[in-house]
């Protein structure tokens, strides 16, 4: 009987960027994996002897006074059936609608107690059109399928010089400093870099490029961007909890996604968070390694970041 | 709300079934309705550490609240919950 999680990949991008071709390869590559689909247009998907189930993107606002978000109902109760299949698959790929926000397909997965004990959210692959993507660039359901990406996949790239695809990926990393940016031709990819990815694994809080982290705020184009923190020293957990707390509360909205590693005063471990809007979920990790130096470390992605004084405000937690 | 105090246990997910198909029998809902289950830890004062909240799915959605874990929730207090106002 097959007892662990079933991971996910919600598949996600910009209409006629290539989400279907990549669907249509991760069901027929020989990768060893059963692949269970929940689509929004049936009829384009290749569906012999593959789980392919149709879905209507049902957006219910939930507030149950701690948290509120907006979550996929529909995918409640599809994937309750789907688990009375589970020994059909091992893994689920959900794609989206092409001007569709990613939050609340991922935010699902965080507050139902059936979906979180049976499923993890492996990755958000978004699918980018190298060659149009900056018609609709300013649109807020681009910049939302690129600040959630955990994998993008700049796709058509033989139809742009690489100097625009230079710029393009430069843009995007200043949106969202955490993704991992493939070039592709017809979403030509190898299945390791868009199936366990492990991009929600708190294990692997935060791995970014060292050269982002710390520096001066970077000029930015966009109305979504990143930035970083890292301080030395501990924080007081009391008062961590507070700024948090209120943070969120008070810009949930405007965080689209959050990730961190932080020194908590008189722990040994290191703990580690992420957070998708007001939803938080953090853990002790490992023991800091006695070569290591002790720090803390977050990106946060969203709108309006300069506005929250997010820098100074951590500060004040510190011991 | 702690956001750092560590997770209460998981609750079994065959009683997380349970309970939405105690809500959904007495509230008689179709199958196209969905319901969420939340545990959460409760920031009001005097409140319970833990408390489990029920979200039946429609327009608006309505919640419902007890006061225990979701291992504790048993088909009476389901059925105290939904006869209260939703909130």
């Amino acid at each position: 009987m097959v007892s662990s999680a079933v991971p996910v990949t919600v598949l996600t991008g910009y209409l006629g960027a290539g989400k279907t071709t990549l669907l249509n390869q991760i069901l027929t590559h020989e990768h060893g994996k059963k692949v269970a689909v929940i689509v929004n247009e049936f009829g384009e998907v290749g569906i012999d002897n593959q789980l392919v189930i149709d879905a209507d993107e049902e957006i219910f606002e939930m507030n149950n006074g701690c948290i509120c978000c907006t979550v996929r109902g529909d995918l409640i109760r599809i994937i309750g059936n789907l688990m009375r299949r589970r020994d059909q698959f091992d893994h689920l790929v959900i794609e989206t609608t092409g001007l569709a926000d990613p939050a609340p397909v991922i935010q699902t997965f965080f507050v139902d107690e059936e979906i979180q004990a049976q499923l993890d959210l492996d990755a958000v692959v978004t699918v980018v059109d190298a060659q149009h993507v900056e018609a609709h660039w300013d649109s807020e359901e681009v910049q939302e399928q690129i600040a959630f990406a955990d994998v993008i996949l700049l796709n058509k790239t033989d139809l742009v010089e690489p100097d625009k695809l230079k710029e393009l990926e430069q843009k995007m990393r200043a949106m969202n400093a955490l993704v991992k940016i493939h070039h592709t031709q017809h979403c030509e990819i190898g299945m390791d870099s868009v199936l366990g990815v492990k991009a929600f694994d708190l294990k692997r809080a935060l791995e970014i490029d060292p050269e982002f982290l710390g520096e001066d705020a970077h000029e930015h184009d966009d109305s979504v961007y990143s930035r970083s923190i890292v301080e030395a020293g501990a924080v007081n957990l009391d008062k961590l909890n507070t700024w948090m707390t209120n943070l969120l509360e008070t810009h949930g909205p405007n965080i689209f996604r959050m990730k961190g590693i932080l020194n908590v005063e008189n722990e040994d471990q290191r703990f580690v968070f992420q957070g998708v809007h007001m939803i938080f979920d953090g853990a002790p990790d490992r023991n800091w390694k006695p070569t290591e130096t002790r720090k803390n470390e977050m990106v946060f992605i969203g709108r309006d970041l300069d506005e929250m004084n997010l820098q100074d405000s951590f500060k004040a937690c510190l011991v | 709300m702690n956001l750092f105090e560590r997770r209460s246990t998981a609750p079994p997910v065959e009683h997380i079934q349970h309970i939405k198909q105690w809500v959904n029998d007495l509230l008689s809902l179709g199958d196209d309705v969905p319901v969420s289950i939340s545990q959460l830890r409760c920031h009001e004062p005097d409140c319970p550490p833990v408390e489990t909240v029920i979200s039946v799915m429609t327009q608006p959605t309505q919640t419902y609240k007890i006061h225990r874990s979701a291992a504790e929730v048993n088909y009476d207090a389901v059925a105290a919950a939904l006869s209260s106002s939703a909130q």
